[in-house]
């Protein structure tokens, strides 16, 4: 059977796992690290960066280097969001030609998902050299409160990536899956996600024989450890500027290093009480002088910075519980998931609200990857018992007169699930209408997301009024909205899928989905030469620490100078290959460096005569 | 529906008001064929057979079969199609080859409950909104049904299949929808076909086998092992062609019990709305009983003077009052009749003593009707009383008093009736369920005709909807006129006609209801509403 993978996408690191002999396990990378920081640079050479060493030339290079681009993915570029990312970015955010955000590195503009699925491509590497085996199949995870185009721009960074997304998890729900996995217990969970971009919260009920029920689900998708250390970057930029005048917001490579120190201090003072931020030479005055950035932040004063982002994750707790009619004792377990959920105050705020201690069995930052892993088993694998029962995280409805929204599908309603209404026409002899397919909250249509619209055609002429248009809205397990809308009397029907735009159309993705391959080839190609040069180059060094020795027993006969200009020859053509980078002519001399190596350490431990 | 009547054993069918076609109905009953089978051998609509086998059954001419041994539901779902083959062994017939045994909640809940999602048994005389789904997917899966009997072990009994209709026997009929090809065995598709085919005649507790009384626990069992078995992940990228849909429709259903049926107070609702549904039809079955049909009873009673006391009357309100211990009284009234009848003395003048015996059996029956009338005035059953005195006053309509008793309290039914039909249609709207909310609504002003609030009400909820605008103007209308001064009538009225396009006279109303109450923020929208409606006379439903 197809092994599947569960991809932790994340704001700011990511993590892949599988199941393996029934156990979930948590791969590791080249580096041996269990998570990957989502960052993508582009060199001045032109290469690209992913993962860690991205992250570690992030602050020489920090326009060309890409962070927290799940903040940004699916987005529009007029969005609020993204016009206040592209302030405080330190990477170039431009328009692309839907409306959408691009990037801008170096010379060339990339899509979101495209950068995702650099990160992704790089996840599917560190799978496939751990199984040795190549890996298609993926179950990815997304913010439960991501709407549907935000899903479908992570599928499409998928398969952009060369993955077959076979199902598109909500975070929270798949920490739940892990949780709960084969521990056959019986319990109303909270699972209380706060990650790096985005906050979660999700109750859930674990049934018998493996039933996960997600009864409600809410959050914010701009929410997260991002927001944490902008409070500190902010602090630090306010202070610095009282302190000198000068702003260092206008230096994007100052900026970067105030961000790696936030985050760094963020992460200590859940262990510490207070940290010192030192970034010596930080900015020059303008008069050729360097000043040097050196401040105490203690937690206290960290709590007090973002006391009220802590008090929006429990607001949004409380709407949920509310919304879901339950009883904050009913919750019989909390589970916390993401970086965030480390820091004491948040910790004690989880405690605070729901009454006891959070469970302390999963790891905040493998148990997503864990679960999706445990989905993808689930799904492929019929033996298994497991079976998740998720709801639609937004409602979803058409526009109607007046902009007005008609709600067909409430939120938090279990998917598989469908519903119907009828409506008529509003002109004589109207022979089409126009639907248009709406998912959100608000009761205006243009507080929404538009999904898409679709025409039926061939109505019968009547006057307005009288032609009734049943509509019918059905979600499948795979969240995917079809609409049907059927002339009630002559039985004329017709449906679409309704996929969301992602912003990028279908002609796009695939020309991506091919120069990711080729990347990946070249890729491979690169890792093979960097393998065997690496080999080439150790014999190389080897023969040549010999060479002096051995030509002086050899010199003697004929044959040996021979032997021993042969050996130059091959020396120099692995040197040229080497140069050249040319794989096929260094493997074609490897055969030829072994023999003359294995000739050469002979010679050496013959008795010398 | 898959409920299997019988004959009640010594029944008297000829003093029973019964209409042709119940008769003929009847006559088809032999306690093995089931209801939709019925629907099948008699060309009635399946509603037709279920209305008619609900007055029978009242009537006391029918019973229905109780279903077999309750199986155990966790070990339910897995083993559901032997025990459904299991069942058939028994004496049952060709319902119980279905695996719906194991689905009921249990006799009597079977009994009146099972309608909940059909219009009210009383369709005839209160009109119904909407149709019953057409019949012709059902009739496609009976055969399915049928054919699948063979299969099963083809161990009906051959005596009593002769004696139903020869559709029965017909040669096999290859079902359509069983050989389509996808991933799913035949066990599965069938198990499928069924129970899609039985959502709309299911109440939540018989959709997931529970007893009415389950606890919470109870219920999230029997939801955590059906849940898996039809959610589509466990089929994931399996070709389920139409399937697909009847398994997520399914597990929709489900859900929808599991989550009413979970929370104490959807729960609390629902069970009154049961209780109320089952009420009113019954209720209504009883009271909408023609009265012409009652002479027919007594003379049908006086025609078989020498065949004993005629069993109707105390089956019409012993049916109602089954299972109390009341239930005793009229047969031990009854009783008493057969001294001056039974022994034949062939040596006194036939005539005269015909003459006595008819006096006599109409006194007793008389005493009965009036007694059973009294006793079921005491338990608060307004429309058995009501019935019990409409007999009697048949029996002696010289009887002036009798004759007000009767009418005081057929009026008191007809508003007890109404009072439950408003709670039921109350109950619909707040789920949502608008047709029926409309439907039970019209119920209500049959009775109070000059009530505008139910008459609103029909109008609103026929305009949710979306359906015959037509008939919310009527009833909107009908609300204005009762009570010319309340602007929410009035805006009702007003969106009638914008549902319908009447634009000028939806203005009218409009601003009269605006006039009304001024400060009414939901008149004002929907003027505002209106006024971008007539700008942009196309609004999201643009021409294309």
């Amino acid at each position: 059977m197809e092994r599947v993978i569960g991809i932790d996408l994340g704001t700011t690191n990511s993590c892949v796992a599988i199941v393996e002999d029934g156990v979930p396990t948590v791969i590791p990378n080249r580096g041996g690290y269990k998570t990957t920081p989502s960052m993508v640079a582009i060199t001045e050479a032109g290469k690209r960066l992913v993962g860690h060493i991205a992250k570690r030339q992030a602050i020489t290079n920090a326009e060309n280097t890409v962070y927290a681009a799940k903040r940004l993915i699916g987005r529009k570029f007029s969005s609020s969001q993204v016009k206040h990312a592209t302030l405080s970015a330190s990477y170039r955010i431009v328009e692309g030609p839907h409306g959408d955000v691009r990037i801008q590195l170096r010379d060339k503009t990339y899509s979101v998902p495209e950068i995702s699925a650099m990160v992704l491509q790089e996840m599917k590497l560190f799978a496939e050299d751990y199984l040795s085996e190549p890996v298609t199949k993926a179950v990815i995870t997304v913010p439960a409160y991501f709407n549907d185009g935000q899903r479908q721009a992570t599928k499409d960074a998928g398969q952009i990536a060369g993955l077959d997304v076979i199902r598109i998890v909500n975070e929270p729900t798949a920490a739940a899956l892990a949780y709960g996995f084969e521990r056959n217990v019986e319990k109303t969970i909270a699972v209380f996600d706060l990650g790096g971009g985005t906050f979660d919260i999700s109750i859930l009920e674990i049934g018998a024989g493996g039933v996960f029920k997600v009864i409600a689900t809410a959050g914010d998708t701009f929410l997260g450890g991002e927001d944490f250390d902008a409070r500190i970057i902010d602090w630090l930029v306010q202070g610095f500027r009282d302190q000198t005048g000068v702003d260092l917001r206008q230096d994007r490579m100052a900026l970067q290093r105030l961000k790696d120190a936030a985050e760094k201090a963020k992460c200590e003072l859940s262990g510490v009480r207070e940290t010192e931020i030192n970034l010596p030479f930080i900015i020059s005055s303008g008069r050729n002088e360097a000043l040097h950035l050196q401040r105490t932040l203690t937690r206290d004063a960290m709590e007090s910075l973002s006391g009220d982002l802590v008090e929006r994750c429990v607001e949004i707790c409380r709407q949920t519980l509310e919304d879901a009619r339950i009883e904050r004792e009913e919750i019989e377990d909390v589970i916390l998931v993401g970086g965030m959920t480390r820091m004491p105050r948040v910790q004690e705020a989880v405690r605070q609200f729901f009454g006891r201690e959070p469970c302390k069995g999963v790891h905040p930052d493998e148990v997503v990857a864990l679960g999706a892993a445990v989905q993808g088993a689930a799904l492929v694998d019929e033996s298994k018992q497991m079976v998740l029962l998720d709801v639609t995280p937004h409602a979803l409805g058409i526009m109607t007169y007046g902009s007005n929204f008609e709600e067909l599908i409430p939120m938090n309603t279990t998917v598989p699930t469908s519903r119907s209404k009828i409506f008529t026409t509003s002109r004589d002899n109207q022979t089409a209408v126009k639907i248009l397919v709406m998912q959100g909250e608000s009761a205006q249509a243009e507080g929404n997301e538009l999904l898409g619209e679709f025409v039926l055609t061939g109505l019968r002429r009547a006057p307005k009024g009288q032609v009734e248009i049943e509509v019918t809205f059905a979600i499948d397990s795979d969240g995917i909205v079809s609409v049907g809308a059927k002339d009630l009397e002559t039985g004329q029907q017709q449906s679409i899928q309704v996929t969301a735009s992602s912003g990028l159309t279908k002609e796009e993705v695939g020309a991506m989905m091919e120069a990711a391959k080729e990347y990946l080839v070249e890729r491979r190609s690169n890792d093979e030469f960097e393998g065997v040069k690496q080999e080439a180059e150790k014999v190389i060094v080897d023969i040549e620490k010999m060479f002096p020795k051995v030509q002086a027993i050899v010199q003697s006969s004929d044959f040996g100078r021979d032997a021993i200009e042969k050996a130059r020859a091959i020396l120099e053509r692995c040197r040229d290959a080497i140069a050249r980078k040319d794989l096929t002519a260094l493997r074609g001399q490897m055969d030829s460096l072994a023999r003359t190596h294995r000739m050469f350490k002979g010679v050496i431990a013959r008795p010398q005569g | 529906m898959m409920r299997v009547p019988r004959p009640v054993p010594g029944c008297d069918i000829k003093s029973l008001p019964l209409r042709p076609d119940e008769a003929y109905l009847l006559s088809r009953i032999d306690g093995v064929v089931s209801e939709r089978e019925l629907s099948l051998i008699t060309g009635l609509s399946q509603a037709e057979v279920t209305t008619a086998l609900d007055r029978l059954f009242v009537l006391g001419a029918v019973d229905f079969n109780e279903p077999t041994a309750p199986v155990s539901r966790r070990a339910h779902p897995s083993v559901a199609p032997s025990s459904g083959a299991a069942s058939t062994r028994g004496t049952e017939g060709p319902s119980s080859r279905t695996f719906e045994g194991g689905f009921r909640a249990g006799p009597s809940s079977r009994r009146f409950e099972g309608t909940v999602d059909a219009p009210p048994a009383s369709r005839r005389s209160f009109e119904p909104l909407a149709d019953l789904p057409p019949p012709t997917r059902r009739s496609i899966e009976l055969s399915a049904e049928r054919r699948s009997g063979p299969d099963t072990g083809g161990d009906a009994p051959p005596a009593t299949r002769r004696a139903i209709d020869l559709t029965v026997e017909q040669p096999r009929i290859v079902d359509p929808e069983l050989e389509e090809p996808v991933d799913l065995d035949h066990a599965k598709k069938k198990r499928v076909l069924e129970l899609y085919d039985a959502l709309d005649e299911r109440n939540h507790y018989e959709l997931l086998g529970v007893s009415i009384d389950a606890d919470k626990k109870q219920i999230k069992s029997a939801y955590w092992v059906l849940a898996p078995e039809f959610h589509p992940d466990k089929y994931f990228r399996k070709k389920l062609g139409t399937y697909k849909q009847r398994i997520e429709a399914i597990f929709d259903r489900l859900t929808l019990a599991h989550d009413v049926l979970t929370s104490k107070q959807r729960r609390a609702e629902y069970d009154a709305y049961l209780e109320q549904t089952r009420r009113n039809r019954t209720m209504a079955a009883l009271l909408e009983h023609d009265p012409m049909d009652i002479p027919a009873v007594v003379a049908a009673a006086e025609d078989v003077p020498g065949s004993g006391p005629p069993t109707s009357p105390g089956r019409l309100v012993g049916a109602k009052l089954a299972s109390t211990p009341i239930r005793r009284t009229p047969p031990d009234v009854a009783g008493a009749s057969p001294p001056p009848t039974t022994p034949p003395s062939p040596a006194t003048d036939p005539f005269r003593r015909f003459d006595a015996t008819r006096n006599e059996a109409r006194r007793l029956q008389l005493d009965r009707y009036v007694l059973a009338a009294k006793v079921a005035l005491e338990r608060r059953d307004l429309a058995a009383a009501a019935n019990a005195y409409r007999l009697a006053v048949a029996l002696t309509p010289e009887d002036e008093a009798l004759a007000r008793k009767a009418i005081e309290i057929q009026q008191q039914a007809a508003a007890e009736l109404a009072e439950g039909f408003l709670r039921q249609a109350e109950y619909e709207a707040s789920q949502g369920r608008w047709s029926e909310a409309a439907m039970s609504f019209a119920n209500v002003c049959k009775t109070r005709g000059d009530d505008p609030r139910p008459h609103e009400r029909v109008a609103f909820c026929t305009l949710k909807t979306g359906q015959n605008n037509r008939r919310a103007i009527d009833f909107a209308r009908r609300a204005v006129k009762l009570a010319p001064g309340v602007g929410e009538y009035r805006l009702t009225l007003a969106r009638a006609y914008m549902a319908a396009g009447l634009e000028t006279s939806a203005r009218v109303e409009m601003e009269r209801a605006a006039e009304l109450s001024p400060n009414d923020a939901r008149i004002r929208e929907a003027i505002a509403q209106l006024r971008a409606q007539m700008k942009k006379p196309d609004g999201a439903d643009p021409e294309k």
